[in-house]
C-alpha cells in the first residue's frame, strides 16, 4: 500500500501544508504561532549503467519534502516531517525495490513521521510514522537523496519501515529504539512480519552529509516481509564509529548476526576528503560481507568510489563508480556506474 | 504502480505549494541543540523554536552595520530557540555554520534574556583547537557582549590582538574569528530576523510573571 494511508491521504496532507503558503506575511501570524514549517520542492535525476547487463538506465525523482515544528506558547508538541515524491524508472537494469520491473511509474513517502516531544527538554519523545531504522552509520548522518549510502537496505534488509519509536537526548547519549511494521516502504502486514532496532550513541544534535565524530551500538531483530512475499528472519548486533581528522574522515560500522538462520558478518569502511567550504566530498568505500551458506562460509565484497559536488542550496551533482569484487555463491562480479544531478528550490 | 493522472495529479500540487526557499539537505536531518540546551540550562522547564528565514535583503542591513559576510548557502530557514524556567525566561539559542580549520563549524551561541552574548558551544567543529577555544579565557572575554561592545572589540583588537591578549594559540586565529563573526550573526539576526518574536516573547513573560 503506497503512502499507507493512500493517495487521497496525500493530498489531505499536501493541501495542509500547501494552504499555509499562499498566505501573506501579516495574515499568517495566527498560524505561525502553532505550525512553523518549511517547505521545499526536490528534483533529481540519475543515470545508472550496469556492465553485467551492458545497460544504460535512469530515473527521474520529483518530491516535496517539509518540516515543521507544532508548538504552543510555551514550547514545542512535535516536530512534523513529509516527503513524498513521484519517481519514474526507465530501463533500469538493476531495479529499485519501491518500483515494480526495469519501467515504472510510482508514489512513494521517504521520511513521513510527527515525533511528539513528551519532555519539555527532549529527553523522550514518541516519533510514529514512517523513519529511518535507527542503526549504525545512518542514524548520524544525512543520506537522503544521496549516491552515498550506508548498509541499511544490504545489511538489514530495509531503509525505512512504518511503526513507533521513542528516541531522546541526554547530556551524554542519545538514543532511539523502535518497533515497525517490517515491511518496509510499504506499509504490508501479509505473515505478520515486524522489526525492533535501537541505537544509542553520542549525542551530537546534528545529522548531516557530511558527518560528525561519534560513535554508537546498534541492535536490530526482525522477521522481514520479503519482496517475494516469504517472511525472512534477521538480526543484528553492530558498532559504528565516525572520526575527523583534518580534511580526512573515517568512518566504520561492524555487525554480526544472522541471515535465514545462516550466520552473518558485514562490514563497511569509508575514508573521505572534503574542502573547507564543505562544496565537495570525495569518499571510498569498502563493503564486506562474510555469511555461512549450507554449512560453508561465502564471501562478497565491493569499493566504491564516488564524488559531491554542492557549491550552494539548489544544485548537487554526484557520480560514483562501484566495483563488485567478490559475489555470493559465484555470480560473477559486476560493475556499476551512477550519476545524479539535484536540484531543490 | 500509480496511473499516470495521480502522478500528473502529485507534480501539478507540487508545482502550486512550494515555498521559494532553497534548502541544502534534506530535512529529515534537522535536529535541534537538545543537548546544549539542556547542558547550559540545566534547570529549564522547556523551549519552543521560532522558524525565520533568513534573507538576502537581512544579509545586505547587516552588513552595513557588522564586519560580516553571509555565505548564500545562510539564506534559508533558520531556527531561535526562546528557553524558558516555568515564568521566567532564561534566554535564547541560536545555530550559526561559519568556515574555518577544514570545514564548516557549527557554533550554538546562547544570547541571555538581555540579549547579549552568554557562551557558545561547538556541535560541529574540525578544528584542532576545538575544545581550547571553547573551554578557554575567550568565553569570558565575549560573556556579557552586546552588540556595540562586541563591535568595541573587534575593531580594537580584532581576532589576532585577541588571541595575543588571552594568550590563545596563534594558529587558532581562523576559529577565534569564526567565532566572533558567529557572535556578529547571532547578535544581529536576532534583532533583525526575530525581533518581532523577541518581542513579543518578551512581553509574554512579562504578563506571566505579572500574574
Amino acid at each position: 500500500m503506497r503512502f499507507a494511508l493512500g493517495f487521497k491521504w496525500l493530498l489531505i496532507c499536501h493541501a495542509a501544508v500547501a494552504s499555509d503558503v499562499t498566505l501573506t506575511e501579516e495574515t499568517n501570524g495566527h498560524w505561525r504561532d502553532f505550525l512553523n514549517y518549511q517547505a521545499t520542492a526536490d528534483f533529481y535525476t540519475r543515470a545508472i549503467h550496469s556492465d553485467r547487463h551492458e545497460q544504460w538506465g535512469g530515473e527521474f525523482v520529483a518530491g516535496l519534502d517539509a518540516y515543521g515544528k507544532w508548538s504552543n506558547q510555551n514550547r514545542d508538541i512535535a516536530t512534523i516531517v513529509l516527503q513524498v515524491y513521484a519517481g519514474r524508472i526507465e530501463n533500469h537494469p538493476l531495479g529499485i525495490p519501491v518500483y515494480e520491473g526495469g519501467n515504472d511509474w510510482d508514489l512513494f513517502a521517504k521520511i513521513t513521521s510527527v515525533n511528539f516531544h513528551l519532555s519539555p527538554t527532549r529527553r523522550f519523545n514518541v516519533k510514529l510514522g514512517h523513519f529511518e531504522i535507527p542503526y549504525g552509520l545512518e542514524a548520524s548522518i544525512n543520506s537522503n537523496g544521496t549516491l552515498r549510502q550506508f548498509s541499511h537496505p544490504s545489511n538489514l534488509g530495509q531503509k525505512l519501515d512504518w511503526g513507533a519509536t521513542i528516541n531522546g537526548t541526554f547530556p551524554t547519549f542519545q538514543y532511539e529504539v523502535g518497533l515497525s511494521r517490517g515491511s518496509g516502504m510499504d506499509y504490508h502486514s501479509k505473515g505478520n512480519p515486524y522489526a525492533l532496532s535501537g541505537r544509542i550513541g553520542t549525542p551530537i544534535d546534528t545529522e548531516n552529509f557530511w558527518g560528525t565524530s561519534s560513535y554508537g551500538v546498534s541492535f536490530y531483530q526482525a522477521e522481514l516481509l520479503r519482496p517475494t512475499g516469504g517472511i525472512q528472519d534477521r538480526w543484528r548486533i553492530g558498532v559504528d564509529g565516525q572520526h575527523y581528522m583534518g580534511p580526512i574522515g573515517l568512518l566504520g560500522e561492524a555487525s554480526i548476526g544472522e541471515t535465514a538462520g545462516q550466520d552473518t558478518v558485514n562490514l563497511l569502511a569509508e575514508i573521505n576528503a572534503s574542502n573547507a567550504r564543505e562544496t565537495i566530498l570525495v569518499y571510498n568505500q569498502f563493503r564486506w560481507i562474510r555469511q555461512r551458506t549450507a554449512g560453508a562460509w561465502d564471501e562478497s565484497g565491493s569499493s566504491a568510489i564516488g564524488v559531491r559536488y554542492a557549491p550552494d542550496n539548489h544544485w548537487a551533482f554526484s557520480t560514483q563508480f562501484t566495483q563488485e569484487l567478490w559475489q555470493l555463491e559465484g555470480i560473477p562480479t559486476n560493475q556499476v556506474f551512477l550519476m545524479q544531478l539535484r536540484y531543490r528550490f | 504502480m500509480m496511473t499516470r493522472l495521480s502522478i500528473l495529479s502529485f507534480l501539478a500540487l507540487l508545482a502550486v505549494s512550494w515555498t521559494s526557499e532553497a534548502h541544502g539537505q534534506a530535512y529529515c536531518s534537522l535536529r535541534d541543540p537538545n543537548r546544549i540546551i539542556q547542558e547550559i540550562f540545566p534547570s529549564a522547564t522547556g523551549f519552543r523554536s521560532h522558524l525565520r528565514k533568513v534573507t538576502p535583503e537581512h544579509a545586505r542591513t547587516l552588513k552595513l552595520e557588522l564586519p560580516i559576510e553571509f555565505d548564500s548557502r545562510e539564506f534559508t530557514t533558520h531556527t531561535m530557540y526562546a528557553v524558558h524556567q516555568k515564568d521566567t525566561l532564561l534566554g535564547y539559542v541560536q545555530s550559526r555554520t561559519e568556515e574555518s580549520d577544514w570545514g564548516l563549524a557549527e557554533i550554538i551561541w546562547i544570547l541571555d534574556a538581555d540579549l547579549k552574548l552568554a557562551t557558545f558551544r561547538f556541535q560541529r567543529c574540525r578544528s584542532r583547537w576545538k575544545s581550547e577555544i571553547e573551554t578557554g579565557a575567550l568565553q569570558q572575554a565575549l560573556k556579557g557582549l552586546s552588540e556595540d561592545d562586541l563591535l568595541e572589540l573587534w575593531e580594537s583588537k580584532g581576532a589576532k590582538g585577541l588571541i595575543q591578549e588571552l594568550s590563545l594559540p596563534s594558529k587558532s586565529e581562523k576559529l577565534v574569528g569564526a567565532v566572533m563573526r558567529s557572535g556578529f550573526k547571532a547578535l544581529g539576526l536576532a534583532r533583525v530576523v526575530w525581533g518581532q518574536d523577541i518581542a513579543s516573547i518578551q512581553e509574554s513573560f512579562k504578563q506571566r510573571r505579572a500574574r
